[in-house]
């Protein structure tokens, strides 16, 4: 991605990762999901995901799976809350974006 | 480094923070490397060091982490982590890229303009004095070849205007001959009645032939002579100009 953007659209990606899940998902899952979409590194989101969970965005929990425990990641609702304004914003910057670059000039039309 | 040892060093750099952090950002590390499975080789290469992922662990409880990271071309990243070793994909088609590949985008342009003045190798004063060189020594040819050119035209010229004159000469010539042989002819009708009309004959045929002499000068007068005159103008004006883009 040649375009750089700003640390609230990682937040929005990762709290749209997190709402896919009812019962929430795990950080490397979060990382693999989020890599579908921008690029960042494998160490990026444990910073993120302290600071969403600090917010009270997300959740954890522990959930016992092959004899071990998994951090589970969910949604709450100040996060849900937080994700709608995101998907609001983002709808309305997208397609004035989207908008501007695909204008075609008069000779083009 | 494998997952065992990348852990061990992790655990170690983050001896000093609170417990409760310390458990909580090693619980993620070691999940995250146990779901990579086979992948976590590749893993760990990614985080880049121990280090560095203790640093980002520990900016981040100091709380100003979002100072200094920023989505970039290559995602995110934070430039006080950034190690030696830890090396991504640059985007080698960006512009800035491509200069930082040939030295420098600072470096190109002085050399662009250096080559810029080596351009005009040679003096405008020393293309002069070689063709003065050139027609002092190439004169003797030239003079001869001038004098056979000169000729030439000269009687080129002559050729011209004596086709001028005969032309005009011979239409009047023929046109007078034509009147007069018919006078003579009608005249001579009057003594021998054959004879005369024979000559009157004569007469309308050679003021035929001096009419179409006529038809002929008007051509060569109105038409042939304007465009040798603007032929001759256009080479003489194209060899001035020629001399001046020399000049």
């Amino acid at each position: 991605m040649i375009f750089n953007t700003g640390a609230a659209l990682l937040d929005a990606i990762v709290l749209a990762v997190a709402a896919r899940e009812t019962k929430g998902t795990y950080g490397y899952k979060i990382t693999q999901d989020v890599r579908g979409a921008i690029e960042i590194s494998e160490s990026t989101l444990y910073p993120v995901l302290r600071r969403l969970m600090k917010e009270e965005c997300l959740e954890v929990y522990d959930l016992a799976i092959d004899g071990r425990n998994r951090r589970y990641y969910r949604i709450t609702e100040k996060g849900r809350l937080q994700l709608n304004l995101y998907r609001g914003e983002w709808a309305v910057y997208s397609a004035k974006i989207s908008r501007i670059l695909e204008e075609l000039s008069d000779e083009q039309r | 480094m494998n997952r065992d040892e990348f852990m061990e060093k992790l655990e170690y750099l983050l001896s000093d923070i609170p417990e409760e952090e310390k458990a909580d950002a090693l619980a993620y590390y070691r999940d995250y490397l146990e779901e990579a499975g086979e992948n976590a080789g590749e893993v760990i290469r990614e985080f880049g060091s121990p280090e560095r992922i203790a640093s980002i662990i520990r900016t981040e409880l100091a709380g100003n982490l979002e100072d200094g990271g920023a989505f970039t071309e290559r995602g995110y990243e934070d430039d006080r982590f950034k190690e030696p070793n830890y090396q991504v994909a640059r985007r080698l088609n960006l512009p800035e890229e491509r200069g930082e590949n040939s030295g420098g985008a600072w470096k190109s342009a002085p050399a662009k303009e250096n080559r810029q003045k080596e351009a005009p190798r040679t003096s405008r004063t020393l293309k002069i004095v070689l063709w003065i060189i050139l027609l002092i020594a190439a004169s003797p040819f030239l003079l001869g070849a001038g004098g056979v050119a000169g000729g030439m035209a000269i009687a080129a010229m002559a050729l011209l205007v004596g086709a001028v004159a005969v032309l005009g000469v011979l239409t009047l010539a023929l046109m007078l001959a034509g009147a007069g042989l018919c006078v003579v002819g009608i005249l001579a009708m009057l003594r021998w009645l054959p004879g005369g009309i024979l000559m009157f004959g004569a007469g309308v045929v050679v003021i035929g032939l001096g009419i179409l002499s006529l038809l002929v000068s008007i051509l060569f007068y109105g038409k042939f002579i304007p465009w040798l005159f603007r032929g001759v103008v256009d080479i003489v004006s194209r060899m001035v100009h020629g001399r001046r883009k020399e000049g």
